[in-house]
C-alpha cells in the first residue's frame, strides 16, 4: 500500500491531470499563478500553480471522477488500492472549497450560471501543448476578493469565540 | 428540560466516536464543540465536531481499524478502505462522510504536544461514554493562533486582489 502511494506521489503530475481532463472533455477554467502570469497580473513569479474551477453539475463530477480513475489505472492501480490512491490524490490536490497552499487546487464554482459567465469571459492559453481556458483578469480579481472575504468571516467567528473564552477564564479567576 | 452540551452531539457522530474508544484511539474534542462545551456559545451551538488525533503509527492503525469496524457495523462502507498510516503524519484532515457524519479528524500536533493537551483536557460525557475536551486555556491558545492566521490570510488575499486590479488596469491603460 505504501508503495502505491509513493508511486502516485512521485508520478502524479499536474500536466497529466490536465491532459486526462481535456481528453475526457471535462470543462475546467484555470486560475491561480499560471493564469495571473498569462493575464500579465502576476504577483509572485511561479510557473506552476493552478486553480482549476469545475462546473457544479453531475456530468462534470462524473467526468472528473472517471478521468481521475483513468489516471490511476494508468499507474496500474486497481480496486482498493486505486480507491485509496484516489483519496490520497484528491487530498494532495486539495479538493476543497478554498485553497490554502501552493500546488493545484480544484474548486467547484458556486453555480452553473457563474461558471458559464466566467467561461464566456475566458480565453484559451497554451500550456505545455495543452489549450487551457483561463479566467479573465476581472474574474481572477473577484476570486481573490472572495477568498479575502471568506477568511475575514472566519476571522470574525474565531475572534468572537476568543473573546467569550477569555471572559470565561476571567470569570473563573 | 434544560438543553445540555451532549444533546448537541448528533447520534451518528457519538456512535462513530464510540468505535474510537473501543479501539483505544486517544482523541480530544476541540474547535467549536469545545467552545460550546465551555459555555461560550449560545445554546451550546456548534456545526461540526473537530477531533484531534495523536499522530503515531499505532494510533493511526487503530484509527483505521475503528473506522473499518464502524463501516462493517453500519453494513456499508463508511469510507473506502482507509490508508492505514495516513494519520501517523501531521496536518492530516479527514471527514469520512460529510452527509452522515459531522466530524473532522485532524492531526495538528506532534505526540508530545498532543499528550500535553490530553493531560490538561477535561472530561465530558456523551451518554455513557467519557470523552476528553480541550482545556479552556489550551483552547484560548489555539483560538489566538486561528484568529491571527485567518486575519493574515484575509490581508494577504486582499493585498493580492488589489495588486491584480492595479496590474490589470495599468495594462489596459
Amino acid at each position: 500500500m505504501a508503495d502505491s502511494h509513493s508511486k502516485i506521489r512521485e508520478n502524479f503530475s499536474n500536466t497529466k491531470l490536465l491532459e486526462v481532463l481535456a481528453e475526457a472533455g471535462v470543462p475546467v477554467l484555470v486560475s491561480g499563478r499560471v493564469a495571473e502570469k498569462f493575464r500579465g497580473c502576476e504577483i509572485i513569479p511561479s510557473s506552476f500553480d493552478f486553480e482549476l474551477i469545475l462546473k457544479p453539475d453531475l456530468n462534470c463530477a462524473v467526468g472528473f471522477t472517471k478521468a481521475l480513475g483513468k489516471l490511476l489505472r494508468d499507474f496500474g492501480l486497481q480496486g482498493g488500492d486505486a480507491q485509496d490512491a484516489a483519496k490520497l490524490a484528491t487530498a494532495d490536490f486539495r479538493f476543497k472549497p478554498f485553497p490554502t497552499s501552493e500546488g493545484i487546487d480544484i474548486l467547484v464554482a458556486e453555480s452553473g450560471l457563474l461558471f458559464e459567465e466566467m467561461l464566456s469571459r475566458s480565453t484559451a492559453m497554451d500550456f505545455e501543448g495543452l489549450s487551457l481556458l483561463t479566467l479573465s483578469a476581472e474574474d481572477i480579481f473577484q476570486l481573490k476578493q472572495k477568498y479575502a472575504d471568506y477568511w475575514y468571516k472566519k476571522y470574525l467567528k474565531h475572534y468572537a469565540d476568543l473573546q467569550r473564552l477569555k471572559e470565561k477564564l476571567a470569570s473563573r479567576s | 428540560m434544560t438543553l445540555r452540551w451532549q444533546d448537541r452531539i448528533r447520534k451518528p457522530d457519538a456512535w462513530l466516536l464510540s468505535f474510537l474508544k473501543t479501539h483505544k484511539v486517544p482523541f480530544i474534542i476541540f474547535g467549536g464543540a469545545a467552545v460550546a462545551f465551555h459555555g461560550c456559545r449560545d445554546d451550546f451551538y456548534f456545526d461540526d465536531i473537530d477531533v484531534l488525533l495523536c499522530p503515531t503509527e499505532t494510533h493511526s492503525k487503530n484509527f483505521a481499524l475503528a473506522v473499518n469496524a464502524a463501516a462493517r457495523a453500519a453494513g456499508k462502507m463508511v469510507t473506502t478502505s482507509f490508508p492505514p498510516l495516513q494519520f501517523a503524519k501531521l496536518n492530516e484532515k479527514m471527514n469520512l462522510d460529510p452527509v452522515q457524519f459531522h466530524i473532522d479528524f485532524i492531526t495538528m500536533f506532534k505526540p508530545s504536544v498532543f499528550n500535553d493537551y490530553m493531560r490538561n483536557a477535561v472530561s465530558a460525557r456523551i451518554e455513557l461514554m467519557e470523552v476528553k475536551v480541550l482545556a479552556l486555556q489550551d483552547l484560548i491558545r489555539l483560538k489566538q493562533d486561528a484568529v491571527e492566521s485567518n486575519y493574515n490570510r484575509h490581508i494577504n488575499f486582499t493585498g493580492d486582489a488589489q495588486l491584480i486590479k492595479q496590474s490589470a488596469s495599468s495594462r489596459v491603460v
